[in-house]
């Protein structure tokens, strides 16, 4: 009790000092300033995350240096002494520290008293109250409790002032610099601002908040130890460090609390749970685009299987997903040929997360080995076949997706209560090994009655109910193995163009925007344009269009989908935008359809002599479109003008003058060099020369005539650069930019 | 005692302090890093050893460094220095040389840690593109490292000689503009915060096209720390 006193004492005393109220009062304006000036691709962001983030550098500071001011203030006034010989030393700091926690409670609470109504406002229906608690409550204060954690802990321990405000300021800093620095950073390191970004208004969060909540528990963790060896460490009268540290440590609960606080910490970090240890991805595959996206150009060859003497004829499963547990459970059939009858190694491939519980194989009881992770959140496994011409495989999985540590630390797969996305390796365990062409793919899937499925490729059916969720039967070909399947609260709006079935699959929350921006009829000429100019899509009779959450980031095409991110559905000018030239919207809507005829309709690959590749081709079809649908002035001003000024930076470039100094660097370096000018080669030169062979032909008429002869002619197939050439009867130098 | 004997007592023990030690740390690491990012890919896409992405490279420096002589500057108004002056000020010395004694050594010690980082990218260029002709690049370091760093030296100078806390405020200042990239306009850009760029495909060295402004902080500097020199001492 009288402790409780004391600290509502210092809690009083430190509220009505008038650098607190003054320090809260900058504080709370900032965050008045950043909330107003906010900027993103999301409502989310733009009005809540960011204001939060960067007031969360600006609360840091300052309270680093209210802690400081705090800490050092009996000592400058020479009441150091006095203070300590008439209260406890150790309760004085801890009392200390929790008032200015307090403070920092409160100046939060200030805050939330703008931001809250300011956020409801400008997102309107958009509003989740999980992202506003995330943004001011797990990223802000957060933020601040750490900033007076450290400092007291620092302070404490050294003694100095100056040191240690240097050591903060430099904290701080290291915070801020890790955003602009090349090399991939760890998400742990970010204590300050966090990682948060891309907030969906649509979906669920959840994703981003698991990272955040990682993140939170580790900074605060490494907090409370520097702070608990500060405590250790403060100097009793007229002791030195090692005298102090030993008077201070009688008190058992002192060293249990540093070494329980260290020991956590080092857990915590060793066994974060959201990413896994993937081999690093080879960039030299991966292109950057001008939206900042990041796509996988075509991939030439068919993929080798590990085991080709195997080939598997039929695969079914029964998934059950957990979306309260957030885990899936699951068992899957294989029934294979193996030619030689000879014993075999299959090999399996999970998601890192997903654990093979037990096998079975022709009735006998199996083992499923884990060996080496691979790129891409791939766990590879190996289970031993005994002798057999045929084999009826079962094998029981369960997990929790993990995601891959390597690219930029993002969170792609997983299972919340409100959106689930799962990578095929994650769906059921991947064999390794041939596939016969009339293998057959079906199975059960059950889910959260709210949900519904979607799978990239084949039919799904609602079933009936089974332990409370939903049961849904899927049926796919061969071609439907290597698929992701993504669940949420669909609107499905379904219509006809280009002679398909086509249908758009969005968010619930984003009905009134679909409907206002007017994308079904968007999509509609997009398609029906391309059916006319290039030919109809008869490789499937459906096409879906689908809404990925905002954190993806631009778009992608896959089997008979084409996806793109939330943002492109925002109403105009309703975010500000972060760059007027960030993208998004109806070019990447058409862009996505566009590579149904060019990247999975057909084949156009990229060769490592010339620019041609599928993107060329679809960023020349998109502005096709958009010329036609929007004028020839957005055009000029979004694409062309676009692609001139990257030609001419491309061909300034140094090290594509002077290719000699890219000998002197290491494969590594030469491959992210080149990595940077792959963005420009596709999605500028090469729709720049698809220009010039316009010219060449007589007029966009003229060529699109050839392409769409080359489209008919190559349905199906790999489309190289020569294929191009002599479709247009066209020679490289004719449509060279040089 | 010689006067040469008291700089270099100064000197070591500035440069022995922990904080110039950390600082100069935390220095070298941000400037390896930048070394392996924006120096060796080049800023724009222009060579690694361009004027403009050199000058990046040194503006990336700047806040660092600038911390690091304002922090040096705060160490001279300690209560614990000011009561060493109060004893100085009774020997023979003239209290002017022993300030300048000072300045020298805080001077001394910036250099060091300037040129170590620009020394380092030297050895990088050498090392990896063969590349030698370091004149006009360390003429554009000193353009950029130097006036701005004389400029605030002579601000906190006379700043710490009235109220020790002006220094702090001033240090506050720079690593606010610094943290959130607060952008100030053309001559008064005394940070580098505004970003190197090129314009239409020219490149652009921001250091050589502000020499006007580069030599007006240099002199408007070294005007302050004559003055602050030259004021007449608060006793204690």
């Amino acid at each position: 009790m009288i402790g409780a006193r004391k600290l509502s004492h210092e809690i009083r005393r430190l509220l009505s000092e008038r650098i607190t109220l003054l320090f809260m009062a900058i504080i709370a304006t900032g965050a008045v300033w950043y909330s107003i000036n906010g900027s993103g691709r999301t409502a989310s962001d733009a009005f809540i995350v960011n204001a939060a983030k960067n007031s969360a550098f600006l609360g840091a500071l300052l309270f680093a240096l209210l802690t400081l001011l705090q800490f050092h203030r009996d000592f400058r006034h020479n009441t150091n002494d006095i203070i300590l010989t008439s209260t406890d030393p150790i309760h004085h700091q801890v009392r200390k520290t929790l008032a200015l926690i307090c403070a920092a409670i409160v100046t939060s609470l200030l805050i939330s008293l703008f931001a809250l109504p300011y956020g409801m406002v400008k997102t309107g229906s958009y509003f989740q109250p999980a992202t506003f608690l995330t943004a001011w409550y797990l990223i802000f204060l957060a933020a601040l409790v750490f900033a007076v954690l450290l400092t007291s802990g620092f302070y404490m321990l050294t003694g100095h002032w100056e040191t240690t405000s240097v050591i903060m300021a430099g904290l701080i800093l290291l915070s801020k610099l890790l955003e602009s620095m090349h090399a991939n950073s760890e998400y742990l390191l970010y204590w300050v601002q966090t990682t948060a970004g891309n907030f969906s208004d649509v979906i669920t969060n959840r994703f981003q908040i698991d990272m955040l909540l990682w993140n939170r528990l580790f900074c605060l963790l490494v907090s409370l130890s520097i702070w608990t060896l500060g405590l250790c460490s403060f100097r009793r009268c007229g002791l030195g460090l090692f005298s102090s540290f030993r008077m201070n440590c009688s008190r058992l609960w002192i060293p249990l609390f540093l070494t329980s606080s260290i020991i956590l910490s080092g857990v915590s970090y060793a066994c974060e749970p959201i990413f896994d240890d993937s081999k690093p991805i080879d960039y030299s595959g991966m292109i950057k685009t001008d939206t900042g996206e990041t796509v996988i150009t075509v991939v030439a060859d068919t993929p080798e299987v590990a085991n080709p003497e195997l080939m598997l004829t039929e695969k079914a499963f029964d998934l059950d997903v957990s979306t309260k547990k957030r885990t899936l459970s699951g068992t899957a059939e294989y029934r294979l040929m193996n030619g030689s009858g000879k014993a075999q190694t299959l090999p399996v491939q999970t998601n890192t997360g997903i654990n093979i519980d037990s096998v079975v194989i022709n009735g006998i009881e199996g083992k499923a080995t884990r060996g080496e992770t691979g790129e891409n959140s791939t766990a590879n496994w190996r289970i031993e076949l005994p002798s057999a011409y045929e084999y009826v495989i079962r094998i029981c999985y369960s997990g929790r997706m993990l995601n891959n540590n390597t690219s930029d630390q993002r969170v792609t797969y997983g299972i919340s209560d409100g959106y689930i996305w799962l990578p095929a390796d994650g769906i059921t365990p991947h064999l390794d090994i041939s596939v016969s062409d009339e293998c057959s793919f079906y199975g059960n899937l059950l889910l959260n009655e709210k949900l519904e499925p979607f799978f990239l490729h084949g039919n799904t059916i609602k079933g009936g109910t089974r332990n409370g969720k939903t049961q849904w039967q899927y049926t796919g070909s061969p071609d439907a193995m290597g698929i992701s399947l993504f669940a949420a609260e669909y609107m499905t709006e379904t219509f006809e163009a280009g002679g398909l079935n086509a249908e758009l699959k969005y968010f619930a929350k984003h009905e009134s925007s679909v409907r206002d921006m007017d994308a079904a009829n968007v999509i509609k000429a997009a398609i029906d344009y391309f059916t006319e100019v290039y030919g109809p899509l008869f490789y499937d009779k459906h096409l879906t269009i689908l809404e990925l959450p905002a954190y993806f980031s631009g778009g992608f095409a896959g089997g008979s989908t084409s996806a793109v991110d939330e943002t492109v559905f925002s109403p105009k000018g309703y975010i500000p935008a972060e760059s007027p030239h960030s993208g998004g919207g109806i070019d990447v809507l058409v862009h996505e359809i566009a590579h149904q005829w060019w990247g999975i309709a057909t084949m156009p690959v990229q060769d490592n002599t010339s620019f041609w590749s599928s993107e060329g081709i679809t960023c020349y079809s998109t502005y096709c479109f958009l010329k036609e649908y929007l004028g020839e002035d957005y055009v000029q001003e979004n694409y062309i003008n676009e692609w001139q000024h990257n030609w001419e930076i491309y061909k300034n470039a140094f090290y594509i003058q002077h290719p000699e100094y890219l000998e002197k660097l290491s494969d590594k370096d030469v491959s992210n060099i080149m990595g940077s000018f792959q963005g420009m080669k596709l999605y500028n030169i090469m729709p720049l020369m698809m220009l010039k062979a316009e010219d060449a032909l007589g007029g966009t008429e003229a060529l699109q005539k050839k392409l769409s002869e080359l489209y008919m002619s190559h349905m199906g197939q790999l489309i190289t650069y020569d294929d191009f050439l002599a479709a247009t009867g066209l020679t490289e130098e004719a449509i060279s930019l040089e | 005692m010689s006067k040469g004997i008291v700089f270099k007592y100064e000197a070591k023990r500035l440069l022995r302090s922990k904080e110039y030690l950390l600082l100069l740390a935390v220095t070298l690491t941000y400037s390896i890093s930048l070394l392996r990012g924006i120096v060796l890919y080049g800023v724009d896409y222009t060579a690694p050893f361009s004027g403009l992405t050199f000058s990046a490279y040194c503006s990336s420096l700047t806040p660092f460094l600038l911390v690091l002589i304002l922090v040096l500057c705060a160490r001279q108004f300690r209560t614990s220095e000011r009561g060493a002056e109060a004893i100085i000020s009774s020997t023979g010395t003239s209290f002017q040389i022993f300030r300048l004694i000072r300045c020298g050594a805080v001077a001394c010690a910036f250099l060091i840690a300037a040129l170590i980082p620009l020394a380092a990218c030297f050895v990088f260029y050498g090392l990896v593109f063969d590349y030698t002709e370091f004149g006009p690049l360390l003429l554009t370091g000193i353009l950029i490292l130097i006036p701005q760093a004389v400029f605030l030296f002579g601000i906190a100078m006379l700043l710490g000689k009235r109220k020790s806390v002006g220094i702090y405020i001033l240090l506050s200042a720079v690593i606010i503009i610094s943290i959130f990239q607060i952008q100030i306009p053309g001559l008064t850009d005394i940070i580098e915060s505004t970003p190197v760029r090129t314009f239409n495909g020219a490149e652009y060295n921001p250091a050589l096209s502000t020499v006007d402004g580069q030599l007006t902080f240099f002199l408007l500097g070294t005007s302050l720390i004559i003055a602050s020199l030259c004021q007449s001492e608060k006793r204690y």
